[in-house]
């Protein structure tokens, strides 16, 4: 649930409701020249004491906050604050951004690694002190700029096959000031606005077991009459469009007294596109369903805490999130996976899920039904009656629980991996993937005689999982390698609950339930799902509804109905509409 | 000496801070401490410094120097109810224009003091080579 001003809720809930808005920022930007793209050594040494300018190309920089006696630089409203002295700047202390030590004219250099690199336009954000009159220089070709007053700058040019690209300043507008630069940019921003936006659908759906991944689509349809998007054109940006693209939105409320409040629509990622002379229709999803790589198995750790290795796997995965408070369970030998369904399982063993925020970070936590919500759809918010039907009706259900040992024995297996007559080459490794789960892992290697060779001296093993070892190698050596390990003992259990007479037999396995307890909490909470009632219906369509949110839903015949948002969809056409689909679990 | 610029007594949030005002303020703050050891006891100042050109860095340390100087000089003379001296730090905030006028306009008081304090001071008038009768 997104939070709303009193005004804007007193607007949204009148009869007539007041002018609806969407924005839009498409940013085709070519992540293989931004991810290759850095100063040169010069530049670095060229950059002020106090600065960091590693962030400029990763998002992470911000708006200068340091005070100096620039001209027109710091306003008398005591925002911007007093450098650190020279020698005690920290990482923590430093401005992340570019700041060049000279003044008026100053000479930046952005060098690629790798191949040459070819995108389309470059923008730059120069924060509050643009340069006025600059070059770009690449591939030998010199574009220039004057006259600009603009923070944010876009330099609509086709760079081919470029290693290196210099931004030459000449004049910064007025005499002593320094060149900023927040951020570089390889590509460029596209901003739809209500005067291109034809229509737009935001679909959320969060189930409330983990059942399925969290998941968001946006379509959005714009006008394409100014063949913007045109993909007979080489120089169209649609040419340049990657799936993976960010795609940025946010949606306003005229309010009664004129202003227009916004709300976070969302961060995706560009998925499918097409266009013809009229419109062009842009695909967006969230960010997990795209995490198909796969993971590296679990390992049984019984001290580890399940919200910490959650939180660590998100952004080993590259997502910012916050985990609160789910269910601590153990964690166990899971197998090989993709990254988005080793999500799905802690969330679902630590009775939580995952909500994909606004701002495009992860959200995970537990229900709380207990919670007063804030929001209620009553009667004249539904624009159709809702239809209410059982989700299913379960007669059983059985919920699996595992446990691991090592058998009072521990007797060692051998493993059949082929490494006869394998050259190791020093220094480099190998990770090793197991088809179950193995306790300890050791080798032994013999030379092409069958004399022994000492492992010692040939590979080093280090466990990643239980699934996945790391071998390194440390000589130059032809051997046959074989490799001995302890496998875990999985022990499976079921718990069964007889629900109803009639029905359907429901079974459910997470190799993360370990208890019986836990088994049984499981299936109380999926026969609420499944026994519960689901609602569907349209409604008026308000911005600040999210799937996964707890909201009391207005009911012939109970007060204060509590329902889980499984699915909200929020349309805008110049108007807002919506449909819903929702659930009332236990009482 | 140094030279008197008519102070900026107006400050808004909008304005902006800039090495001639930094000056103005130092240079001010200069000219009323050497006048006031001209015709008053004598007393020290931290050292002010030199002129600071567009671009300069300027920081706490340095500012701290001109609110302790105003402090000092307003002490040491006319102990006129100036405000409270401000003490910055690293990473904190510039004064702002409700600072900036604090200091320029005590700074302006402590000139006009001294202004009438020259102009109305006691002389002893010597008549050289007048015969009179005592």
């Amino acid at each position: 649930m997104q939070s709303v001003s009193k005004e804007y809720k007193d607007s949204m809930n009148k009869s007539l409701r007041n002018r609806g808005y969407m924005e839009v920022i498409l940013s085709v930007i070519s992540r293989d020249a931004q991810e290759a793209a850095s100063f040169d050594a010069a530049t670095e040494a060229s950059t002020e004491y106090f600065a960091y300018a590693d962030d400029v190309f990763n998002g992470d920089a911000v708006n200068s906050r340091y005070g100096t006696l620039e001209t027109d630089f710091v306003r008398a409203d005591g925002s911007k604050v007093f450098p650190p002295a020279v020698g005690t700047v920290t990482s923590q202390s430093a401005e992340h951004l570019y700041i060049s030590k000279t003044m008026d004219k100053v000479s930046v250099t952005v060098i690629f690694q790798g191949s040459g690199k070819t995108f389309k336009g470059l923008t730059f954000d120069f924060g509050d002190m643009p340069p006025k009159d600059f070059t770009i220089t690449a591939g030998g070709e010199v574009i220039s700029v004057t006259d600009n007053d603009l923070r944010e700058v876009f330099v609509d040019h086709i760079f081919s096959n470029i290693t290196e690209f210099t931004l030459n300043v000449t004049d910064m507008g007025k005499p002593g000031r320094r060149l900023r630069i927040v951020s570089i940019s390889c590509g460029q921003q596209v901003k739809f606005t209500n005067a291109n936006i034809i229509d737009s659908t935001f679909d959320q759906y969060v189930n409330p077991v983990m059942e399925d991944l969290t998941q968001i689509n946006l379509t959005l349809t714009v006008d394409n009459t100014d063949r913007l998007f045109d993909l007979d054109n080489p120089n169209s940006i649609i040419n340049f469009l990657e799936v993976g693209s960010p795609i940025r939105f946010k949606y306003g409320y005229e309010l009664d007294n004129g202003r227009i409040e916004w709300v976070p629509g969302g961060e995706l990622v560009c998925s499918m596109w097409i266009s013809n002379n009229k419109v062009a229709i842009i695909n967006a999803t969230d960010y997990i369903r795209n995490l198909n790589y796969m993971g590296v198995g679990g390992e049984r750790n019984i001290s580890m805490n399940t919200s910490d290795y959650l939180h660590n796997l998100m952004l080993e995965a590259g997502i910012e999130n916050t985990v609160n408070s789910i269910d601590t369970v153990d964690t166990m030998p899971y197998p090989i996976m993709a990254k988005k369904n080793e999500f799905q399982l802690i969330a679902n063993a630590g009775n939580a899920i995952i909500k994909q925020q606004r701002d495009g970070t992860l959200l995970v936590e537990k229900p709380d039904f207990t919670a007063t919500p804030v929001f209620t759809m009553r009667f004249e918010d539904m624009t159709s009656y809702p239809t209410a039907k059982r989700e299913s009706n379960i007669k059983d259900i059985e919920v699996k629980y595992h446990w691991f040992s090592t058998g009072l024995q521990q007797e060692e297996t051998a493993l059949t991996l082929d490494y006869t007559e394998y050259e190791t080459i020093a220094g480099t490794n190998e990770v090793i993937t197991l088809p179950s789960p193995y306790y300890t892992l050791r080798a032994e290697a013999k030379s092409t005689d069958d004399t022994p060779v000492v492992i010692a001296d040939v590979c080093t093993i280090d466990r990643i999982s239980d699934y996945t070892y790391k071998i390194t190698f440390l000589k130059n050596e032809i051997c046959t390698i074989d490799f001995i390990g302890i496998p875990w003992n999985q022990n499976s259990f079921s718990y069964k609950q007889v629900i109803n007479d009639i029905g359907e037999s429901y079974s459910w396995d997470n190799v993360l339930i370990n208890h019986k307890d836990y088994a049984a909490e499981m299936a109380n909470k999926i026969v609420a799902y499944k026994n519960g009632i689901v609602y569907e219906y349209t409604h008026r369509g308000f911005l600040e509804l999210d799937a996964g949110d707890i909201i009391y839903q207005e009911n012939e015949y109970v007060e204060n109905m509590k329902v889980f948002v499984v699915r909200n969809v929020l349309n805008f056409n110049g108007a807002f509409s919506g449909s819903i689909e929702t659930i009332r679990m236990g009482d | 000496m140094a030279e008197w610029l008519t102070p900026k007594t107006n400050w808004v949030e909008s304005d902006y801070i800039n090495a001639s005002d930094y000056n103005r303020i130092k240079n001010n703050l200069q000219y009323i401490y050497d006048r006031a050891i001209k015709i008053g006891k004598q007393f020290e100042i931290p050292t002010l410094g030199a002129d600071e050109i567009p671009g300069d860095l300027l920081y706490a340390e340095e500012m701290n120097n001109v609110e302790l100087a105003l402090e000092l000089i307003n002490s040491n003379t006319y102990l006129q109810n100036i405000g409270v001296t401000v003490q910055f730090i690293e990473q904190g905030g510039f004064p702002n224009y409700a600072e900036l006028n604090r200091l320029e306009r005590a700074t302006l008081l402590i000139y006009e003091l001294q202004d009438n304090a020259l102009s109305n001071r006691r002389k002893f008038v010597w008549n050289f080579g007048l015969e009179s009768d005592f």
